[in-house]
């Protein structure tokens, strides 16, 4: 019971008023961003359109928001200095942590789903949840903010400033190291969730299938990659709860 | 009744005179730079957003190596420095730094006011002889001059290394007035930086959120660049590179400059007078004769980089207040 | 019953705390200090969200950190003042009693009952944000004892609040110690100290300077003498009597002409004599006090030496 109460005000707190504004307008500029696209790409099937968007916008939507969220598990209680409060309730720090992660899961999971939702309508028009795609890319964005959350709450465990560390990992790293070849895509989270959400390869070339990962010679099968993010996301979790239980977290006197 | 001091204040014994703190704004722009370089993760960053620029010097200096030890290398060296053109290269190394260059900015001015207001020390700064303007200007010279000192380091490496090494090779006679061009470009991307960084900082309590924000704001938005930058590339493989643009190829060009990043290559390409060229002026197999999105109108690019820059600042002076309003 | 037992702290090569035993049972008790004695790394300690670099914290015979089953039986009013700003102080109560693992209903009517106590019943419903310093301790305060712990810890409680406000306060965690609860105080205000207690556990960077009952560790202080104000109309027939006493060390005239002050390093001689001085030789004492026994005086020559 204490668990889900948890999970629910931890939600709460994420998805306060003004937050869910600045968000929704995300959202309405996907939506414009995707009818632009098919605007300057007449000739592109819409398949390819809405697969080249979601690569491009969706799964970076999904990264930011894991670094933004991800920072309000314990980081910015730390920041705000209200940690103290959390750390001197009746409740097991594992069970503590785990439950606000995921709220951030949850959270970051809605958010990228509803970013898909958009570019769907934007480029299927009415038929956006008809898009046989959609449901594809939901199970890589579900199984995706699991494993980003995971990953940033550790790091911002670890670190003071884990938000820029999770920036160039989601934006740097993720970005180079699905494209290159050897076995070293295989360090990038983006490669399998690319897998498990069967996305097509991008023939477009240029800087498109860079950003997409698409220039990668090799992939992933669908059952290594629903293998490895779940032992990811477990061991992240895992890690997570015995760091948190194992060391102090005290009220950060300087602002970060 | 004769007015009288409200304290007494007898206990003074200073007669001389009181000059007028005139250069407030600069005592706060000092503390912001003086802070700002101390941050340990900075030298990486810089380090990194350097890195186009050491690799290019790596592989001069590597050719260059090779080349003095092949038979017919004096020629084949002259043939591929020839490709090169140098202000693209300056343009390269501009446009690869930005996300670094952005990070560097989130690193120094996300909690530039954001701690303030947590802090309540906007308080403290304007009960002193210290106005609205003092602490904005202060804030914002601190944050352009520390931008400016790191964009200028590589840069200014690598104009110095190519310079000494390859005056020879056009490096000065291609475009003389490279320096200045380049004088005049970072102090623009670094104000650009400087003026959303404190609107943004303004809007918010706690850094990591405005970090968050600002970050949001680019990384999205730079995306978009790609998006038009890809279309723009499908357009030319089918077409060919001599053809005329057509209205759609017009509206990707003018859009790829649609977000912070795209203005600042657009600034970046207008003041160097360049559309861009290949790196080392080696052609894509793929890509064979593909134009590069060609160069917006320099005016435009600094009014609205000029007009951005201004309704940030605007927002900064709004939010800065001594007293709390609590609704 | 909380223990420390040669427990020490240190922050990289800053000695928080320095080998510091000692037990605190129930009752209210002070723990005293300068800025930087350790007060709140004790308090850290005890509250369990730091461990000791050596030694050993037990509450309740158990090792505080991150333990569950101590907080269940601790209340903490930190020294922090910040809080989730956008909401009600009924909201953050209730949120910390839903936290202490009430079911709602009954997070929800001890929320009432609390706010009440603390006097914040009508102003539980704006936004923290808009929350004076008074009121935002009287909120740190009830969520401290939302749970009605048996051990309350309170870093510098009485911060900002007005003068009415800070009786409350020390009334209510007068009665906490009657009730025998466990009531650790930590202040470096003394004269508020002296009001609510005289057990005292007194710290000097890092170190243990005293611990104990006031008067008892005054007189430890032997090495100090006793000041002894007499309040009287011929103050210098009287010092003309005491004068002659042996325990009697120096005689001082308080310029109003009207008391003189001693110094003795026999208090408790002195007192016995002050009857006989009193009624044999007809001599108009109209009161008396020591100086030395506040709590200042104290602290002063502890930490001096």
């Amino acid at each position: 019971m204490i668990r889900g109460f948890l999970v629910s005000t931890c939600l709460m707190d994420i998805a306060r008023p003004q937050r869910v504004l600045g968000w929704g307008l995300l959202m309405v500029l996907l939506f414009g961003v995707g009818r632009l696209y098919l605007y300057v790409s007449p000739e592109e099937p819409v398949a390819d359109a809405y697969n080249q968007l979601s690569s491009l916008l969706v799964y970076r939507v999904l990264m930011l928001g894991a670094a933004i969220f991800s920072a309000s598990v314990i980081a910015q209680e730390v920041e705000q200095k209200t940690i103290v409060y959390l750390a001197t309730r009746p409740i097991p720090r594992p069970d503590l942590i785990l439950s606000r992660m995921a709220a951030a899961m949850i959270a970051v999971a809605t958010l990228s789903l509803a970013a898909a939702l958009s570019v769907s309508f934007s480029v299927y028009g009415r038929e956006g949840l008809s898009n046989p795609y959609l449901l594809r890319d939901a199970k890589g964005l579900v199984v995706g903010s699991m494993a980003y959350v995971s990953l940033f709450t550790l790091t911002s465990l670890w670190m003071n400033r884990s938000m820029l560390v999770n920036l160039i990992f989601a934006f740097g790293w993720e970005t180079i190291v699905a494209n290159l070849s050897g076995n070293t895509y295989r360090l990038s989270i983006f490669t399998y969730l690319k897998a498990i959400a069967e996305k097509p390869t991008s023939s477009s070339g240029g800087p498109l299938s860079l950003l997409s990962g698409d220039r990668g010679v090799e992939f992933v099968s669908v059952s290594t990659a629903w293998g490895t993010m779940a032992v990811l996301t477990v061991a992240c979790c895992w890690a997570c709860a015995w760091w948190f239980q194992r060391f102090a977290y005290l009220p950060r006197e300087d602002a970060e | 009744m004769a007015s009288a001091p409200i304290a007494d204040l007898s206990y003074r014994d200073y007669d001389g005179p009181l000059a007028p703190p005139t250069y407030r704004w600069w005592v706060i722009a000092k503390t912001t730079f003086r802070n700002s370089i101390r941050r340990k993760g900075l030298w990486w960053l810089l380090l990194f957003s350097g890195m186009y620029y050491f690799v290019m010097l790596a592989i001069l200096f590597f050719v260059d190596q090779f080349a003095a030890n092949a038979r017919d290398g004096e020629q084949m060296f002259n043939a591929f420095i020839g490709r090169i053109t140098w202000k693209t290269e300056f343009l390269h190394g501009w446009s690869t730094a930005q996300m670094w260059f952005l990070l560097i900015t989130l690193l120094i001015g996300a909690g530039a006011i954001a701690n303030d207001n947590r802090a309540n020390a906007l308080l403290v700064y304007l009960s002193k002889p210290c106005d609205k303007r003092d602490y904005l200007m202060g804030k914002w010279v601190g944050l352009f001059l520390t931008l400016l000192l790191l964009m200028s380091i590589p840069i200014a490496l690598f104009f110095a290394y190519a310079g000494l090494s390859y005056s020879e090779y056009g490096f000065f006679s291609q475009d003389r007035t490279v320096i200045l061009r380049l004088l005049v470009m970072m102090p623009l991307g670094a104000a650009f930086y400087a003026s959303l960084m404190i609107g943004v900082s303004s809007l918010f309590n706690q850094g990591r959120m405005a970090g968050a924000a600002m970050a949001a704001v680019y990384f999205l938005t730079a995306f978009f660049t790609k998006l038009m930058e890809g279309a723009w590339t499908v357009m030319q493989v089918d077409e060919g590179a001599r053809r005329d643009l057509s209205p759609i190829k017009n509206l990707v060009a003018n859009l790829y400059y649609a977000s912070i990043d795209g203005l600042q290559i657009g600034m970046a390409k207008g003041v160097l007078g360049t559309d861009g060229s290949p790196p080392f002026g080696i052609q894509p197999r793929r890509g064979e004769g593909m134009q590069f999105v060609p160069a917006p109108d320099l005016a435009t690019v600094l009014a609205i980089m000029a007009a951005i820059s201004a309704l940030a600042l605007w927002v900064a002076w709004k939010r800065i207040r001594a007293v709390e309003v609590v609704k | 019953m909380i223990e420390l037992d040669h427990a020490s702290r240190w922050y990289a090569q800053v000695i928080g705390l320095n080998d510091v035993t000692c037990e605190i049972g129930p009752g209210v008790t002070a723990l005293l200090g300068m800025n930087g004695a350790g007060k709140t790394t004790m308090m850290r300690l005890i509250t369990g969200q730091l461990r000791p670099t050596t030694g050993k914290v037990r509450v309740f015979g158990m090792n505080p950190f991150a333990n569950p089953e101590v907080y269940k039986l601790l209340g903490y009013c930190p020294d922090v003042d910040d809080f989730y700003e956008h909401m009600t102080g009924r909201e953050f109560v209730e949120l910390m009693a839903r936290m202490s693992g009430m079911i709602p209903d009954e997070a929800s009517s001890r929320t009432d009952r609390m706010l009440q106590r603390v006097g914040m019943a009508e102003r539980a419903d704006r936004k923290i944000g808009g929350y004076s310093k008074g009121m935002r301790q009287r909120i740190k305060l009830a969520q401290a004892m939302i749970h009605e712990p048996e051990v309350v810890l309170l870093d510098e409680p009485l911060n900002g609040l007005d003068p009415v406000g800070r009786r409350e306060f020390i009334d209510l965690l007068a009665g906490f110690g009657e009730q025998g609860k466990i009531v650790l105080v930590s202040s470096h205000i003394l004269f508020e100290v002296e009001q609510m207690t005289r057990s005292l556990l007194l710290l000097h960077r890092g170190r243990l300077l005293a611990v104990g009952d006031l008067r008892v560790i005054r007189e430890l202080i032997d090495k100090h003498p006793h000041r002894i104000r007499i309040e009287t109309t011929e103050p210098r027939t009287v010092a003309e009597k005491i004068a002659a006493l042996p325990f009697v060390l120096s005689i001082q005239f308080d310029p109003s002409g009207r008391a003189l002050e001693i110094q003795t390093k026999e208090a408790d001689r002195f007192y016995s004599f002050l009857p006989t001085l009193s009624l044999e030789c007809g001599l108009p004492i109209e009161g008396f006090s020591s100086p030395d026994n506040s709590l200042e005086s104290v602290f002063g020559y502890l930490v001096d030496s």
